[in-house]
Parts: structure tokens; sequence; C-alpha cells
């Protein structure tokens, strides 16, 4: 799982996008976004993804670690793929690369803004139950992740693990599973005693640091709202 | 989890269906938020919390040589209920919309085909329980859930790619043609190994959870 690798990015980045305004970041990537879903044509898309690898650039985002995770839409896209390659095989291409670019403008967006900015802009028009389940999962997950990676070393240390014995491996992961199944209803116990403690009464806060709104954050917006238009009049 | 997480920029011309997902989810979610009870929801949150992120972990499972990973949305569905299995399926898509699992746009179609899959495992365990063994249920319980999403989930793919003549009759150039017919059978065999791979693990886990912990799997006991 990539997430513990992204958010370590968002929160320790030091690049030009990193310092933007988060408000104004999540707006200007929704507008390369929606310039991404309105591509119509390969010539667009290939320029869109060149605008991608120079933001990735400057973002200081590993393209090839965090890049590489745009496979996946892809792959699922495959399917929509395969219908539309029947009609023409450019517009069965032309979705191929629509969802990996869609998910290259989410992923630049994760990868240079922390978690809690992403999570107060939900806060302003999500219920304070989701927030507050959204904030649960995310610190759940740190956890939860250490703790299985620490049974799947021991289990391979032991022998429990061979890549081609599929069924010693459903057998034993099953095991592993069981029990972080335990382990995650306990944990959840655990935090609710200690959130009650600290005075949880069924919801969090979400607070950030206000930040002004600087040149380069304006630069990043117009610089979007030029590629969407771009995309809209071609 | 059905394992086709329909990703953003497929389903451009069927916003439709889109806006349909999204309305079928937040309505749900109304419901499942207003129906929980207020004195127990502090202790709900943290639990539904933690079920989201242990969705979320088990996709990191390695199983060898397969390329495929399980998410235990009907076990979650059985051992949380489906109220709160709804609600970790919307946070985990949600995420994995910005992992680049799934999209943002179809956040409301994922968690609406994959909140079915919670329901009808958590109901059809239920039923089941009543005649055979709690591991002989959960397996058939999360086989036909998974079906029953899976169907679901390609009803979506014609509904957003116009109708199923591109798949039934396709171009007249044989090699597309080819292309089309090998490329489905691809994914309904991948599909297949997972769906029953999915419902094996669900039932070793159930079966372990029924020796050491067994109410948290017992139907006459109450939930979490």
């Amino acid at each position: 799982m990539y997430l513990a690798f992204i958010d370590n990015l968002s929160n320790n980045g030091t690049s030009i996008i990193h310092d933007m305004n988060s408000i104004i970041k999540l707006l200007a990537t929704s507008l390369l976004f929606i310039a991404v879903l309105l591509t119509d044509t390969l010539i667009g898309a290939t320029i869109l993804f060149i605008i991608f690898v120079f933001l990735f650039k400057l973002g200081q985002i590993p393209l090839a670690t965090v890049g590489r995770l745009a496979l996946y839409p892809a792959f699922f896209s495959l399917l929509f793929a395969l219908i539309k390659i029947g009609q023409s095989w450019q517009e069965g291409l032309l979705i191929v690369v629509r969802s990996a670019l869609a998910a290259l403008s989410l992923l630049m967006l994760i990868s240079t803004t922390p978690y809690n900015e992403i999570i107060y802009f939900f806060s302003m028009f999500m219920p304070p139950l989701l927030i507050d389940i959204l904030i649960f999962t995310y610190r759940a997950f740190f956890i939860l992740v250490d703790q299985i990676g620490n049974m799947l070393r021991n289990i391979k240390l032991r022998g429990g693990y061979h890549r081609k014995n599929l069924f010693l491996n459903i057998k034993n992961m099953a095991s592993i599973l069981g029990v972080l199944m335990l382990r995650t209803i306990e944990m959840s116990e655990r935090m609710y005693l200690i959130y009650t403690l600290r005075g949880y009464d069924g919801e969090i806060n979400v607070n950030r640091y206000e930040e002004g709104i600087s040149l380069t954050d304006i630069v990043f917006i117009v610089f979007c709202l030029i590629i969407l238009v771009g995309v809209i009049i071609i | 989890m059905s394992h086709i997480h329909i990703p953003d920029g497929v389903a451009r011309d069927a916003w439709w269906l889109l806006v349909i997902g999204f309305a079928v989810t937040l309505i749900f979610l109304f419901f499942i938020l207003r129906r929980l009870d207020r004195e127990q929801v502090g202790k709900k949150i943290p639990l539904a919390g933690s079920i989201s992120a242990m969705m979320l972990v088990t996709m990191s499972v390695p199983l060898g040589f397969i390329p495929f990973h399980l998410n235990l949305a009907s076990l979650c569905g059985i051992i949380v209920g489906p109220e709160l299995g709804f609600i970790g399926v919307f946070v985990v898509n949600l995420i994995l919309a910005f992992m680049g699992h799934g999209g943002i746009t179809v956040v409301g179609i994922n968690t609406a085909i994959i909140g079915i899959e919670v329901l009808v495992g958590n109901k059809l365990y239920g039923l089941f329980t009543k005649k055979w063994k709690r591991s002989m249920s959960s397996a058939l319980a999360t086989f036909l859930a998974l079906i029953l999403s899976t169907a679901i989930t390609f009803g979506v793919i014609f509904l957003i790619t116009g109708s199923s003549d591109a798949i039934l009759q396709g171009h007249h150039d044989e090699a597309i043609h080819f292309l089309s017919y090998s490329g489905w059978l691809a994914i309904v065999i991948v599909l297949a190994i997972g769906i029953i791979l999915e419902s094996v693990v669900t039932s070793l886990i159930v079966s372990f959870l029924s020796k050491v912990k067994p109410e948290l799997v017992d139907r006459s006991e109450k939930h979490v």
C-alpha cells in the first residue's frame, strides 16, 4: 500500500506545489481534473500527460513510484475500452488514457497536500460524523498497516508464505486477517475509551493553519484555468 | 468487493448514472447516520473507522502469483452489520479514489454496488446460518453477494457504454473482434478466480473467529 509513502511525501515535501494554499490547490486541481474528463482527442490527452509530468517534477513527486498507481484505473478502464474498441480503437485508447490522467491529477493533489487539509475541505460540506470516521480510518490505517507488516514478516520468516503455493498462502493469510480483525475491533474499543477520556462527544473539531494567497497560487490557478479553456476550445 | 473499481473518465457520457449513484449513496448514508443511536454513536464511529482501515489494509495482503487482492466487504457486513459496513465502504472508496483505485466522480456508484455486496452478504449469512455451519454459510453468502455485485457492475458497464451491441456484434474487423472476446474471457476468468478466492478466505476467517471469538460471527448474539 502506497498510502504511507504518499502521506510522508505530502507532509514532508518542500516543493513549490507543497507550499501553495491548499484550497487554491484543490480548486486548481479540480480544473485540471475537469480538463481531463473533457479531453476528446489523443493529442489533447498527450499534452495533458506532458503537463502532469511537468507538475510531478515541480512537486518533486517520484513519477515512477506514485505515477505507477495510475496504472490501476488504466487497467480497470480496459473493460470499457474493450467495448469501445469494436467501434474505434482511438476511442478505446482515449478511455484508458483519460482514466490514467484523472488518477494522476488526484495523485498529484494528495502527494502535495497533507490529509488534514483535504479532510478540512471535506468538512465544509460533509456531515461531522463522516468526517470523524475519515479521521479514525486514517489513524487506524497506519496502526494496522504496521501490525500486518509485522505479521507478514513473521509468517515469511517461519516459512508460511511461498510465492507458488497458493493454498498455503490462502490458509495463512486467512489466519492473519482473522487475528487482524480481532485486533481491529479491540483497537476501536481502545480508541473510543482514549477519545472519551480526552472529551470526545461524537465530534472531532477539524482545524487548520490559515494560509494567505500568494502570487504562485494565482499563477497556478490561472495556468490550470487556461488549460481547461484550451481543452474546451480544442 | 467485485474488484471492478469503475475509474474516472469512463462514464463521461452517462453522467446521469453517476448522479443516480451519488443520490443512492447519499440517501443510504443519510438514513444510516440518522438511525445511529446518539448514545452509541461515539462508540460506533471508531469501529466504523477501524473497519474501513481494515478493508484498506486487507488490500495489501499478497496471495502469491495471482494478481489479485482481497477486500472483505462481505465479511465486514457479516461482522459489523450492513449499516457500519456501508459507511466503511463509502470511506474506503473515497480514500481509494485519491489513490487512483476507482474514481472520485464514481464514488457514489462504486459505493452503491459494493454496499449491496455488504448488505446481501450480511442478510444471506443470517439466513444460511439457520441451516448450515458458519464457515459454509459465510462462503456461500460471500459467493452469492459477489456474483450479484459483479452482475450489477456489468449492468452498469453496459449502461455506461450505451448498450451491449458493442460486445455482441462489434466491428466487422476480425482482429478487433477476437481482441474483444479474448479480453472479456480473460476478465471473466480473473473475476471468477477472485470471487472463489474471496469466498474461501472469508469462510476461513469466519471459521477462525468461530473458534477464538464466536460472538463476533454468531447470529443468535447481539451485534457489535
